[in-house]
């Protein structure tokens, strides 16, 4: 009985994505879906459901009649439901937004401002007793990104490093950094900076926001050494086959937001967004630059996002 | 019957307060035990609540992935919820994807009870409280955004809390029944102090109804029994005070009706005094002519003194009857009263050329009588039997043992009958000749009957009367052997004396 039972459990288990197409997705049809990759669907739905109920509503003369939020743990399952029409829009950084772009055509539409930020930039610290001065100090050295993805925190960060001509190895185990190349860990919990502060690498990549936070004591210890391009802070993109009434309606009311008081309360609310307008035609070119970064240089390492 | 009466009111009012008394704790320890009861299941229900809150936060995310090992994995973790019985996590579709239970379900299986087919559709959480299973069952539906993803249901034994309601039951019945016997106690002592001024105020009403005007029933009450019990006195007081003046009227009442009978006598007595003061005067003149006459001598000695003493003996009697005298009630031979009354009639009955002829029965018992007053009914009978008798007749003076009260009862008594020949009583007139101011004579007051037969009612007698139209009139005047409880007019039977009579 017991064995029968674990057999059971492990295939429910295993068919977990079937799960997804077979039952959160089947009432898709006027509902407006919107997609998040995120391991704590709890956490992501909570903090979107009032913003895209917002949008839902706004829609309603389109035939749009509700807005769900449909999260999954990875890009590649997004992408899926993406192609197959089954989320509308999404929200996410720079990188995975170029990254599920280029998998399933999905258009980036719009820039999204955080915190009063149009656009934010990567940096790297290290502690000021350490030494390390420069970039190229780091030679030799570890340095804790966080996820793999994370633009500002990982993906501009390496790029950065590159530039610099300093060749990025993940390390499994410690002490084994090679002296002419930048030895590479994730922060396991996401924060590169906690990996620093604990003595575990040698520098971090970080943004600014985040050092913020930090208690001045140990802000007072870090020192930045380097710095990445700005790009937009997030951005919303949408299906490519989605209806382009509906994408001209989103970014109607999605600019428009700000400017009406309840809009302006969703937005807060949804993880501190000021505001909604039209990606800088600038930023196309940058957006290649770092499209290309990804997939040649990261290579297959993209794959398992 | 009074007896009965007044236990029967003590436990009217104690039944009445007491029942009262016992609807009121027994509701109150229903409420209490009720109350305690709810108080506890809903204690345990905001406990279920609490629990199943916490676990929801758990569960929506593994639910939402339908991370059955995770899901599995809470629900065996929710055996640490105290009580806790069961535990079942559920999909939007109603199956069991985690869940410990002893009937260990197959996972995706269904519910098949009632409640479990309810819970899966009800958006609200759902308390279900099977007292007879012994079991809370709690369920809530898990949502995230607007999607309802399952639920959650759990089920806490609800033995600890029955033992608990079990204990309190025993507490407040307990403490209850330690109450209720108190109160009754209380209320038993209440209604005897309700009841006992009750009691004395009718023992008081009693005794004053037996003659004893001077008993006073005293409760010093601050209240409507005081009240009651002070006018109750005040008006035993008034009653005495009210006694007193008509005994006093009826003594007076009384004299003037004796004084009445001597006047009726005194041609009679005046005859009956002259005729031996002649006789004596013409011995007297002749005493000297024949002074040396020893016969005639001797012979005047003895029929001089005979008649002085005769005079002296019916004056004594006139004066005893005239006298305003004590009443005193005494052992007396009714044969010596009746005849003492005829000595004073005699010569009024001689003057009315009427007979008395006496038939007394020797041996009679002894009764216990005022003899004045005795007498004053005898002179009042025998004066109207004589006045009945105009043109002359006859009386007849009996006495004799009766054994019958006035309703026909066993008693003991000595009987008068005085029989006249005269006019008898009409008949319409017989039931009203006791009322006073009645009288068919010329002369007289017409209360000579009426006090005679107070009289006799005071010694625990009666009169009867037979009546014959033209043929003559009986009177039977009868009076107990033995002492009265009733003492006559200002009589003066001790109170020891009383309690040894019988009616």
């Amino acid at each position: 009985m017991g064995a029968v039972r674990t057999f059971l459990l492990l295939f429910v288990f295993l068919q977990f994505p079937l799960f997804f197409n077979s039952s959160l997705f089947a009432a898709e049809g006027k509902v407006l879906v919107f997609g998040r990759v995120h391991d704590d669907p709890v956490r992501s739905i909570k903090d979107r459901q009032e913003f895209i109920d917002y949008l839902a509503a706004k829609l309603t003369p389109l035939g749009i009649t509700a807005g769900r939020i449909l999260v999954v743990e990875k890009m590649h399952l997004l992408a899926q439901a993406l192609k197959e029409g089954k989320v509308d829009l999404f929200h996410d950084s720079l990188v995975p937004t170029l990254v599920l772009s280029k998998r399933t055509g999905s258009v980036p539409i719009l820039r999204q401002w955080k915190y009063g930020e149009a656009e934010y930039a990567g940096i790297i610290v290290v502690k000021k007793n350490s030494g390390i001065k420069t970039l190229a100090d780091l030679r030799g050295k570890v340095i804790a990104f966080d996820e793999p993805h994370s633009t500002s925190a990982s993906v501009l960060p390496r790029m950065l490093l590159e530039e610099k001509k300093l060749k990025t190895v993940e390390i499994k185990t410690p002490g084994t950094v090679k002296p002419d190349v930048v030895g590479y860990v994730y922060g396991t919990d996401g924060n590169a900076t906690n990996v620093l502060i604990t003595g575990r690498a040698d520098a971090a990549a970080t943004i600014h926001r985040e050092i913020e936070r930090l208690k001045p004591e140990i802000r007072e210890s870090l020192q930045v050494i380097g710095q990445t391009m700005s790009v937009p802070r997030q951005l919303m993109a949408v299906r490519k086959d989605l209806d382009p009434k509906i994408i001209n309606a989103v970014k109607e009311i999605l600019i428009s937001m700000e400017k009406d008081p309840t809009g302006q309360g969703v937005l807060t609310r949804q993880q501190n967004t000021t505001k909604f307008d039209d990606i800088p035609p600038g930023s196309l070119a940058q957006f290649k630059s770092i499209d290309k970064f990804v997939f040649s240089s990261l290579g297959k390492e993209v794959d398992s996002w | 019957m009074n007896r009965q009466l007044r236990v029967s009111l003590k436990l009217k009012i104690f039944f009445s307060f007491g029942l009262f008394y016992l609807a009121a704790v027994g509701t109150i320890t229903y409420l209490t035990i009720r109350s305690q009861k709810n108080l506890l299941l809903a204690q345990m229900g905001e406990r279920a609540k609490a629990g199943i809150n916490l676990m929801e936060l758990s569960v929506s995310g593994a639910l939402y992935k339908l991370d059955t090992f995770r899901l599995e994995t809470i629900a065996r973790e929710a055996k640490a919820l105290p009580n806790v019985d069961y535990a079942y996590i559920f999909d939007n579709q109603g199956r069991i994807v985690g869940d410990f239970h002893a009937d260990q379900r197959e996972l995706f299986s269904t519910f098949t009870d009632e409640l479990g087919k309810r819970i899966i559709r009800s958006n609200e959480t759902v308390v279900d409280t099977q007292e007879r299973k012994g079991i809370l069952d709690i369920s809530k539906p898990v949502k995230l955004g607007h999607e309802r993803l399952g639920g959650i249901r759990l089920g806490f034994d609800l033995k600890p809390i029955e033992h608990e309601i079990a204990e309190a039951t025993y507490r407040a019945v307990a403490v209850a029944s330690v109450i209720l016997i108190l109160g009754l106690i209380v209320i038993f002592v209440i209604t005897i102090r309700m009841i006992k001024p009750l009691e004395q105020l009718t023992l008081a009403a009693k005794r004053i109804e037996e003659g004893d005007l001077e008993y006073r029933v005293r409760i010093e009450r601050d209240d409507e029994i005081g009240s009651l019990a002070t006018a109750f006195d005040e008006m035993s007081e008034r009653l005495m005070q009210r006694e007193k003046e008509l005994k006093e009227s009826q003594n007076t009442l009384r004299r003037a009706d004796r004084l009445s009978s001597l006047g009726l006598l005194t041609a009679g007595l005046a005859h009956e005094i002259r005729n031996p003061l002649v006789a004596i005067r013409t011995f007297t003149q002749l005493l000297p002519e024949r002074y040396n006459d020893a016969e005639f001598r001797d012979g005047f000695q003895g029929l001089a003194l005979k008649e002085v003493d005769r005079i002296c003996g019916l004056i004594n009697d006139l004066l005893s009857f005239a006298r305003p005298s004590r009443p005193k009630v005494i052992q007396e031979n009714m044969n010596d009263v009746v005849d003492g009354t005829i000595r004073i009639l005699e010569s009024e009955a001689k003057e009315k050329n009427v007979e008395i002829a006496r038939d007394f029965t020797a041996g009679l018992p002894a009764v216990w009588i005022d003899r004045e007053q005795m007498k004053q009914v005898f002179m009042n009978l025998i004066l109207n039997a004589i006045q009945a008798m105009k043109r002359g007749g006859s009386i007849s003076i009996a006495t004799r043992p009766h054994s019958k009260d006035q309703s026909g009862q066993a008693g003991q008594f000595v009987q008068v009958e005085i029989q006249d020949t005269g006019m008898g009583i009409p008949e319409e007139n017989l039931d009203h000749i006791f009322d006073p101011f009645f009288t068919n004579k010329d002369e007289g007051s017409g209360l000579g009957l009426s006090i005679s037969h107070q009289i006799v009612q005071e010694h625990g007698g009666y009169i009867t009367v037979e009546s014959q139209a033209g043929v003559g009139t009986s009177f039977f005047v009868n009076i107990p052997v033995g002492k009265t409880a009733r003492p006559p007019v200002n009589g003066q039977v001790s109170a020891n004396e009383a309690s040894l009579s019988h009616r």
